[in-house]
């Protein structure tokens, strides 16, 4: 079966590769980094933009979580892509908002005198 | 019910009828009057706002009939008593708990609109859009305390944030208006996604999406599949609802958002965004970690449940309180008292874990009590700040309202009756509510909660009567403007009502105790 | 290891290298082009999972919809950053790295902890090809509040948005651009 030159190189793939078939946990431990690296971005970073990346980072792992719990775990895989589905929507509808709440501060900004700006800068 | 969802009849479709839809009228009759409300600004005429006094008051005056029907409908529905139904297949279960909570909320929704015409007037933006979020901010909170689905609760929960979060930032031209919005839409993303995380560890721990199911598959003594991982879950979401309803450690938001905020937009999130909050709170913490509830199901999760929020009522209830005496404005510090009685509620609702079904005492009655005067309060406090106000500016500073004895007697008094009750002191209704959260936490054996609480409530008298001292004793400092009020005919019935019923409630607090008993969750 | 394995790792490397690119990146625009790699690489993950309408519809909607929103408000914001923070000094990052970092480690304990099972559930199988059919059905069944719930969302964030979004041009009056 694992003749072809990718699935070879990635048998020498380290740590859990070994422990044998990709399973839930696999996809938990993916969804627990992106979640931590997600919630870094929002803790670290300080642009409007760049912290409502790190909260789609967030939403995406959960989004990941649900539908690998309702696959592996549950007797209706279906269920966890429908809350996903809800959840890209959710995504989408912050996503609008944060940036007509950003556009704002930026045309407020704009309109009053550089000093503030600064100020705002830091 | 045939017709429109026969399509669905394939494999064994479940129907979902009138009935379901019957079941959410109040929320289905807050979503109409908002859609209406936004419709009919479009025929409202902008020349005769300026000068007339009373405004676009179509707007005002639909707005507020949609949220006495719907506040009636809720009132009727208590009234009757009835039995704790479940529609729309399980996602959502309406029973009196729901109910209470939703009529503080439409009760907060009402005043906010009753203050909000003269605040809009004034700067210059009364449009539909602030009626309609309020109202479809109103509808979201009370589908997310109806929620019986994590599905539900987490949409719900997201629509009603957004909504708040566009009206902390309504007054789209101030800068700290936007500021405050931005900041509290980002930590509020941010609990979010502790929230939804904590739902899914939820999910993938109990292999479902129900509540009630959830709840009875505890009951009946079956262990979750997996224990630690429902034990992350619900420490997870206890921490995004902590975001919510401003405990210490997540409160960050709060000065910002509510100092930012108009003032009656503060007074609706100050009730409406806590009291659906404390809802969900009160509803996940009794079903996964009440003292009848779980029964055998998972003693962990009981325990993790009850050091956690004991140890947030704590911590906040003393960092309220101390935060709150440093502060000279008197927005800021009714933030801050805000989250010291997110402190005293979270007492409440470790009291409600202990109460056992059948037991004399229903779980969480003190924690409904002291919502309701504190509703009243804290909406009739962050009204006066806009009542007072001038142009794009509401009486926000504790050396503004100097001298206001003087100038305007029944506002002083109004406000006086407020900062006496949410000081404790005797007959007041802030006294009953802060009396019954303790004697239930002594009661149920948590006896420090109610030391650390009669402590800090001693604190608090300080701040709230620095306001009163400010009132009555102290002669009025410099030139501010004394707004003429006569035209603000809804600021003031706002404010007279809020007064009134303090005392009522302070009066004759044994009726609305036993509703509060006659509501709490079975 | 199956192919099927192989295509896994390859799709979270491609979710979760980008997104430590995000935390580490400088430049705002070319966080949001890791985005882009990082929301792929979820959208392979859930086609691995047997979600393709879920996949396709991640590509659709996050990278072909949002991710042009976010490219749409940086050019329209590039002259200078709008920062949401005046300065993140030590003493908001190393508290707040440690937590994070202590979250990340429970969180990965804790999947690593459990007994999971390797095998898809009973249903799981059977959904498969036909998912979209089932995705319909559930959303007009057990899901159709929820949905319902959603549009009050969108109907939130839209009057929201063009609410706040729209600009305030000095000397012209907010109402001016209503009545076109």
């Amino acid at each position: 079966m694992s003749t072809g030159f990718l699935p070879l190189l990635l048998q020498a793939a380290p740590a859990a590769a070994s422990a044998g078939q990709v399973g839930l946990t696999h996809y938990l431990v993916v969804s627990a980094i992106v979640f931590g690296l997600g919630l870094l971005v929002v803790i670290t970073r300080r642009n409007a933009i760049a912290l409502l990346m790190g909260l789609e980072l967030l939403l995406n792992s959960v989004g990941l979580n649900f539908v690998a719990f309702a696959k592996f775990a549950t007797r209706d895989a279906v269920d966890g892509q429908v809350i996903t589905i809800f959840l890209i929507v959710i995504a989408a509808a912050e996503a609008s908002l944060a940036l007509a709440i950003t556009l704002n501060i930026f045309n407020n900004l704009n309109t009053v005198e550089v000093d503030e700006a600064r100020s705002l800068k830091g | 019910m045939n017709g429109l969802f026969t399509i669905l009849d394939a494999p064994a479709a479940p129907a979902i009828g009138w009935d379901d839809l019957g079941g959410i009228l109040p929320v289905l009759v807050l979503l109409a009057t908002g859609s209406l409300a936004l419709v009919l600004d479009l025929f409202l005429k902008e020349e005769a706002s300026p000068p007339v006094p009373a405004g676009k008051w179509p707007l005002s005056f639909v707005s507020l009939l949609g949220t006495a029907v719907a506040g009636a409908l809720l009132c009727g529905h208590i009234g009757a008593a009835g039995k704790p139904w479940s529609g729309f297949l399980g996602a959502v279960q309406v029973d009196l708990f729901s109910d209470a909570i939703g009529l503080i909320v439409v009760l907060g929704a009402a005043f906010c609109l009753l203050g909000a015409g003269d605040a809009l007037r004034r700067r210059g933006i009364e449009q539909g859009e602030f009626h309609a979020l309020v109202l479809y901010a109103a509808a979201s909170m009370v589908l997310f305390v109806q929620s019986a689905s994590l599905v539900m609760v987490f949409l719900s929960l997201e629509a009603l944030s957004m909504a708040v979060y566009i009206l902390t930032a309504f007054q789209r031209d101030e800068k700290r208006a936007v500021e405050g919005g931005l900041k509290y839409f980002v930590l509020g993303g941010l609990s979010s996604g502790f929230l939804l995380l904590g739902l899914a560890f939820i999910y993938g721990a109990t292999r479902s999406t129900n509540l009630t199911d959830i709840a009875g598959a505890l009951a009946g003594g079956q262990p979750p599949a997996d224990s630690s991982l429902l034990v992350a879950g619900l420490g997870l979401t206890l921490i995004g609802l902590a975001f919510k309803v401003g405990a210490f450690p997540f409160h960050a938001w709060v000065p910002d958002a509510y100092e930012g905020a108009m003032s009656v937009v503060t007074g609706f999130m100050a009730v409406a965004v806590k009291a659906a909050s404390f809802g969900v709170l009160l509803r996940v913490a009794v079903l996964f970690g009440g003292a009848g509830a779980s029964g055998p199901g998972s003693p962990e999760a009981r325990g993790a449940l009850l050091a956690g929020i004991s140890g947030l009522a704590v911590v906040t209830m003393i960092f309220g309180n101390l935060a709150a005496l440093a502060q000279s404005s008197a927005k800021r510090m009714l933030a801050y008292s805000a989250i010291a009685h997110t402190g005293y509620l979270l007492v409440g609702a470790v009291s409600a874990m202990e109460a056992r079904p059948g037991g004399e005492q229903a779980a969480g009655a003190g924690l409904l009590f002291y919502l309701f005067p504190y509703a009243l309060m804290s909406l009739g406090a962050f009204i006066c700040l806009s009542h007072l106000g001038e142009g794009a500016e509401d009486r926000e500073s504790i050396d503004s309202l100097r001298g206001l004895a003087e100038r305007h007697p029944a506002h002083a008094l109004a406000l006086l009756v407020i900062m006496v009750s949410f000081a404790g002191i005797p007959p007041t209704a802030g006294f009953w509510g802060k009396l019954f959260i303790f004697r239930e936490a002594i009661a149920t054996g948590h006896w420090e909660l109610a030391l650390v609480g009669i402590l800090t409530s001693i604190v608090s008298v300080y701040y709230y009567l620095r306001l009163v001292v400010a009132m009555y004793m102290l002669p009025q400092e410099g030139g501010l403007p004394a707004p003429s009020l006569e035209a603000r005919i809804g600021g003031k019935l706002a404010l007279a009502i809020a007064a009134i019923a303090v005392v009522l409630v302070g009066l004759f607090p044994g009726i609305f105790f036993q509703i509060s008993a006659a509501c709490a969750l079975r | 290891m199956t192919f099927s394995d192989g295509a896994f790792w390859v799709f979270a490397a491609t979710a979760v290298l980008p997104a430590a690119g995000i935390l580490l990146s400088r430049s705002i625009v070319r966080m949001a082009f890791l985005l882009l790699v990082s929301l792929a690489g979820f959208a392979g993950l859930y086609l691995q999972l047997g979600a393709g309408f879920l996949g396709f519809t991640q590509v659709l909607v996050y990278i072909g919809g949002i991710l042009i929103l976010f490219l749409f408000g940086l050019m329209l914001t590039a002259r200078f950053d709008v920062h949401v923070r005046r300065r993140v000094g030590a003493g908001v990052i190393v508290p707040g790295v440690i937590a994070g970092l202590s979250l990340l480690g429970v969180l990965v304990f804790l999947a690593l902890e459990s007994p999971w099972s390797t095998e898809a559930g009973a249903a799981a199988a059977a959904a498969g090809a036909g998912d979209t059919f089932q995705i319909g059905l559930k959303v007009l069944g057990p899901y159709v509040l929820p949905f319902e719930a959603v549009t009050v969302l969108l109907l939130v964030a839209m009057v929201g948005a063009t609410y706040i979004g729209r600009a305030q041009m000095p000397g012209t009056p907010a109402e001016g651009e209503r009545k076109e």
